[in-house]
């Protein structure tokens, strides 16, 4: 695919908050969603996202800019492993913000359909949620208490997971 | 993180976005214990679990109710049976291990299943019969380990029925072979997919079955592993089996010729128990490819051996008892692919200086050494270092003086991608080594001085973790400090009062192990002072009470494990003190009911908690320890609702029958229990029995209890797997559910 920037087409995206983001073709390429409207031809002018905020919408630019200048793994078989560490450390220090956030990144990330970063976010809420309580994941993940198991439920969802599951 | 960040949301919409992340995170959820606490999240995770989970392990001994099971988790893949541990399979025969009840369930639902693991069961004929009738087609891949009670007989019916499988391993597993080969020769007939066929244990010298098979499976086969068997047999089946990566059997010698011998051009790896080389050298230039090696026997001949390494030129990985020595070593450093090497050989620095030379790509060496020879390895490991610039890895058992600071320092300069470096066996001295260590997240060295590691602390930015002896010194610690990401110190010992200079680096330590009997209290006080946010803490004794009395400063602290002396006022006073503690292990010189409701009071986050009081002579003066503590126990218990572990040695009469009722009945999330010198008589396990109903384990040591009635009652606690019953007056007694014995 071609990288050269300066003459590719331009998008533009509105966040929820009204904020505009102009960003190359390439980098929106980066959304199965977004890709899909283009290639549909409806993605002249600007592209409203209503449900993502400018904040969540900057991070997932950064995200799709960032892989967007990596070079593909299909493409050449040969990439240097540089460039697979340097997109490695990337991702990890892009994962390194809070929880409400993260899951922000996430919806947005599910909405626009971007595989990779859906699949970053679900590692790292994966990675955040390991070795916790079930308490301590409703907290973390701020779930609501109205949908508890019955406390015959949970002591008999209890037993079996004491017992023969593991 | 506070959850109020999201403000400017409503309420509402934020647990629905928690829910709908979860069920988009659930698939990315492995570990089967996180799955668990996540089933008990919400009833929507429940669900969601249930029908999202592939793989799930059952004790059938455990969980003997298979149609709740596929209720839960219908939608599973993958299901593995499990019998009880081995050191309880001696009364194997037992209705309790059948498998039939599964196998009724499995015939009727779980529709997605294709993966059936049975291990250390007992499998009937029957089974096999309806298995195979009813999900042969579905099945890809079965696997019975360790299991008895079936027959060729039953085997028969899989090879009927089950021609989708890609994997049949009959691995360990004791069956009779009525009618031998037959069933082998069915397989072969109605198979043409499977990729694995591991059956060690069976002699299927039935060279025309495999032959068939292989000719059958042709484009599928991948792994073959057989027992006994003639190379000259198995000509013909390498001729069909192009695809053939992986062989494992037990080469017998043999007088026939290998004319037109051949191995399947793809074939990468062998496990081979013996190769009589010599014979055989027409294999020789096949053994090219081969990449991974195992030649796990010890009886293999040491020529053959090294003749078969010296034609594998292309070995990335190696697993061998013994190579004869150096010289093999210096066979196996031609091998310039090899990544990792198990060697359980002898060799001397010579073999290790060879190996460097020669194998640079290695990423993983696991070796012992034996104090043949008494001169140190630096000029080896300086080679080795050199040489095997990957090296992720390394560990060496070596004898005294084995390596010297010389050679650290080429380990540390040479390695580059080093993350664990276990040197065993080696007193490493001085700093001028240490320097060069320190650049791994995970060092631990010997004796050192602390000024001397300014330096190497200085280079070591990496550095989360520093265990070594610190010893007393003269010299100044000019503009020393720690690396910024050190959070955790084991030390022997540390001359605090000479190092005030340290003290402000010890603000973000978390874990602090003074493993040491020996040092300074002073200096221990000293230290534990100035590490404020420590979570973790082990020592040998921190000057008794007046120590824990500092140790109670700890706010964070989540663990303590305390070896001193301590009396009932100590642990007070740390009770109050560390209230976020978790686990807690004292001993006690005195102890007494107030103390012990204080620990209830005030650490509600205890899970485990092991209190021994290791006084022969019963102090009297203030009569603290005379007094049965049942009342203590009982409040202890009504605070510490999260208790999981219980340790409790005591004194005969410390706790009377009262006091294990109160076990009993406040022990409800108590999942192991340890009792040492408890009890006054039978009734009190009577009472103990009626209630703990998490109660997974439990060990009595010299409690009044007779044998009847630990193995009468102590079941009653329905959760119960083991008891070990100890009265030092019989044999010990290793019981578990339902009858077995030990």
């Amino acid at each position: 695919m071609s990288t050269s920037s300066s003459s590719s087409k331009k998008i533009v995206l509105k966040s929820a908050d009204n904020e505009t983001f102009e960003i190359d073709e390439i980098v929106a390429l980066e959304s199965q969603a977004i890709k899909n409207m283009i290639e549909d031809e409806c993605a002249d002018n600007v592209i409203p996202l209503g449900n993502i905020d400018s904040k969540t919408l900057s991070k997932i630019i950064e995200y799709c800019k960032k892989h967007a200048e990596s070079p593909k793994k299909d493409d050449n078989a040969d990439i240097d492993e540089k460039a697979v560490e340097d997109l490695k450390s990337f991702d990890a220090e892009f994962a390194k913000v809070d929880m409400p956030l993260i899951q922000d990144i996430l919806m947005a990330a599910n909405f626009l359909n971007i595989d990779n970063l859906i699949g970053l976010m679900c590692r790292t809420i994966a990675d955040r949620i390991k070795g916790k309580t079930p308490e301590e994941i409703r907290k973390i993940l701020n779930i609501n208490k109205n949908d508890l198991l019955s406390p015959e439920q949970e002591a008999k969802a209890r037993e079996e997971n004491s017992w023969a599951f593991d | 993180m506070a959850p109020t960040k999201r403000k400017t949301k409503h309420k509402p919409e934020e647990t629905k976005v928690g829910e709908e992340v979860l069920d988009l995170v659930i698939p990315y959820i492995h570990n089967v214990e996180d799955r668990n606490s996540l089933s008990l999240v919400s009833r929507k995770c429940y669900v969601t679990d249930g029908i999202t989970r592939k793989r799930v392990t059952v004790h059938t001994l455990y969980y003997p109710n298979p149609a709740y099971l596929s209720k839960r988790f219908p939608f599973i893949k993958a299901l593995t049976l499990k019998g009880p541990p081995s050191v309880f399979t001696l009364r194997y025969h037992n209705a309790n291990n059948r498998i039939s009840p599964w196998i009724e369930q499995l015939a009727l639902e779980f529709r997605c299943l294709n993966e059936l693991h049975i291990h250390r069961l007992v499998v009937a004929d029957k089974d096999l019969e309806t298995l195979a009738r009813t999900r042969g087609k579905d099945l890809r891949s079965l696997k019975i380990s360790k299991c008895i009670g079936f027959s060729t007989d039953g085997l028969m019916h899989v090879s009927n029925y089950c021609n989708q499988l890609r994997t049949l391993c009959l691995k360990d597993s004791d069956y009779f072979n009525v009618k031998v080969g037959f069933w082998l020769h069915q397989l072969a007939l109605n198979s043409t997919v499977l990729e694995r066929i591991h059956v060690t244990d069976t002699d299927i010298s039935y060279a025309e079955d495999l032959t068939l098979l292989a000719k059958n499976c042709y484009n599928s086969l991948i792994s073959l592993k057989i027992g006994a068997c003639y190379l000259s047999k198995l000509g013909d089946a390498f001729r069909y089996a192009v695809r053939l990566e992986h062989f494992g059997g037990d080469i017998c010698d043999e007088e026939s010729d290998l004319l037109n011998f051949r191995l399947p051009p793809n074939m990468r790896s062998l496990s081979i128990k013996d190769f009589p080389a010599f014979r055989y050298s027409v294999v020789f230039p096949f053994l090219h490819n081969i990449r991974k090696l195992n030649l796990a026997s010890t009886h293999m001949d040491s020529m053959c051996e090294r003749l078969l390494i010296n034609r594998c030129p292309n070995l990335e990985v190696l697993y061998t008892e013994d190579a004869y020595g150096d010289p093999g070593l210096q066979i196996i450093s031609n091998l310039k692919n090899l990544r990792k090497l198990t060697h359980n050989g002898r060799v001397t620095h010579l073999g290790l200086m060879a190996l460097a030379k020669g194998c640079t790509k290695l990423e993983c060496l696991k070796d012992k050494k034996d104090g043949t020879t008494h001169r140190p390895l630096d000029k080896g490991i300086r080679r080795y270092a050199k040489g095997c610039k990957k090296l992720e890895r390394l560990e060496i058992t070596l004898w005294h003086g084995g390596l010297t600071d010389v050679g650290l320092k080429y380990i540390g300069k040479g390695c580059p991608k080093l993350r664990r470096l276990e040197l065993r066996g080696c007193p490493f001295s001085k700093q001028v080594v240490t320097r060069y260590a320190f650049d791994i997240p995970f060092s631990k060295i010997g004796a050192c001085y602390l000024s001397k590691l300014g330096d190497a602390f200085r280079y070591a930015v990496r550095l989360e973790h520093f265990g070594g002896d610190i010893c007393d010194e003269e010299s100044d610690l000019l503009n020393f400090r720690l690396p910024p990401n050190m959070r955790s110190l084991s030390i022997k010992d540390f001359p605090a009062f000479r190092y005030s200079v340290v003290f402000p680096f010890l603000h973000n330590i978390r874990k602090l192990n003074l493993a040491s009997t020996h040092m300074d209290s002073m200096c221990e006080r000293l230290l534990i002072n100035r590490c404020p946010n420590l979570e973790v803490l082990y020592t040998e004794d921190a000057y008794g009470d007046p120590g824990l009395q500092i140790i109670s400063n700890l706010k964070n602290l989540r663990k303590l494990t305390h070896n001193g002396r301590v009396t009932h006022l100590g642990l007070m006073a740390l009770a109050k003190g560390c209230t976020k503690l978790e686990c807690l292990k004292v001993s006690l010189r005195d102890i007494s009911n107030e103390a012990i409701k204080c620990v209830g009071t005030h650490l509600k986050n205890l899970r485990k908690f092991s209190m021994h009081h290791r006084c022969l002579r019963q102090d009297k003066k203030d009569g603290t320890t005379h007094r049965p503590l049942d009342k203590g126990i009982r409040a202890m218990l009504r605070g510490c609702k999260k208790l999981e572990r219980l340790e409790i040695t005591l004194w005969h009469g410390g706790l009377t029958d009262v006091g294990l009722k109160y076990i009993g009945k406040y022990g409800a999330n108590l999942r192991s229990l340890s009792l040492t010198y408890i009890g006054t008589s039978n009734k009190g396990l009577v009472k103990l029995s009626e209630g703990c109903p998490k109660l997974r384990k439990l060990e009595l040591r010299g409690c009044p209890f007779s044998k009847q009635v630990v193995t009468r009652y102590a079941f009653d606690i329905p959760s119960l797997r083991y008891v070990w019953f100890d009265s030092g007056e019989f044999t010990p007694l290793g019981l578990t559910r339902p009858e077995f014995r030990l």
